[in-house]
């Protein structure tokens, strides 16, 4: 938005109340971005605040040059991304019951007949991806659910293309060995 | 799992929506803001710090300079005066060294 950067000018200079609208114009695409990297509404909120904390205290590094729309998702995605590395630490192991009865269906149905839900998509994914690293689960997050393009994640990452290609093709690979798995949890 | 399943997945997890931000997020943030702008501010000089003191330490002050009086005045209704007193600490203590 142009009047971002009027709007900028003005908490640089001090006016830390019209921070405000700069959180109400953009909140919707930072929950958005977060949301694929954290299920629970509340973490959600705490890496929101995050972010927008992290964009307020380097606001001076912003130059302007790009909106700020795509300043922000970056740094959504640092904030994301530190997080994914924090709770790998203590990543519990894939238990049955938590991928429920209609998950556990559509993965062991090897036709189209079995519905999923885009929310227990999201969740069957989001409990699949935690077998990855942080960076392989940004990867096909960005690429693959976010349908961004090489080059964007590139801008957006600070990887090289052939980086991106080769870390979204290793972690298609684990992604699938994983579900695999879990479709043979239940006859076990 | 194959291809086609995977692509499925990804697919059908783009269709998710993503929570709204609660009422009153950005006034949370800007007060945590303010906070932190607040908590980032400089340290204060000797100066400031002893004009913050100065009004608490004049009501302790007054306050005890109020207790002593008193405490004078209950005490010195029923014992003797200050100087009585006195006089009679030293005569025990002149007494005391010659030996009587």
């Amino acid at each position: 938005m142009s009047d971002d950067v009027e709007l900028l000018d003005r908490i640089r200079k001090g006016a830390l109340d019209d921070f405000a609208e700069i959180i109400q114009r953009h909140q919707a695409q930072v929950f958005a971005i977060l949301h694929r990297y954290e299920r629970d509404a509340q973490k959600v909120e705490d890496l929101a605040q995050e972010t927008f904390i992290k964009a307020w205290r380097f606001l001076d590094r912003f130059d302007g040059r790009a909106p700020f729309q795509h300043w922000i998702s970056k740094i959504a995605l640092r904030v994301a991304l530190d997080h994914l590395r924090r709770i790998k630490r203590i990543r519990p192991e894939i238990a049955l019951a938590e991928l429920g009865e209609e998950a556990l269906d559509w993965l062991q149905d090897p036709g189209e007949e079995t519905h999923l839900a885009a929310q227990r998509a999201g969740e069957l994914l989001g409990i699949a991806m935690r077998e990855l690293s942080a960076e392989d689960r940004q990867v096909i997050t960005l690429l693959e659910i976010e349908g961004r393009s090489v080059k964007e994640i590139c801008g957006l990452t600070g990887w090289t293309s052939a980086a991106v290609r080769v870390r979204a093709y290793r972690a298609r690979g684990k992604l699938r060995k994983t579900l695999t798995s879990m479709e043979k949890m239940k006859n076990e | 799992m194959n291809d086609r399943k995977l692509k499925e997945l990804f697919e059908l997890s783009r269709g998710e929506q993503p929570p709204t931000p609660p009422m009153g997020f950005d006034a949370r943030v800007v007060t945590a803001l303010r906070r932190e702008s607040r908590s980032q501010a400089g340290p204060l000089s000797l100066w400031e710090q002893l004009g913050q003191l100065l009004p608490r330490l004049a009501v302790a002050t007054v306050m005890v300079v109020g207790v002593c009086v008193a405490v004078d005045f209950y005490a010195s209704t029923d014992a003797p005066s200050l100087t009585a007193g006195i006089d009679q600490i030293s005569d025990q203590w002149l007494f005391a060294q010659n030996g009587n």
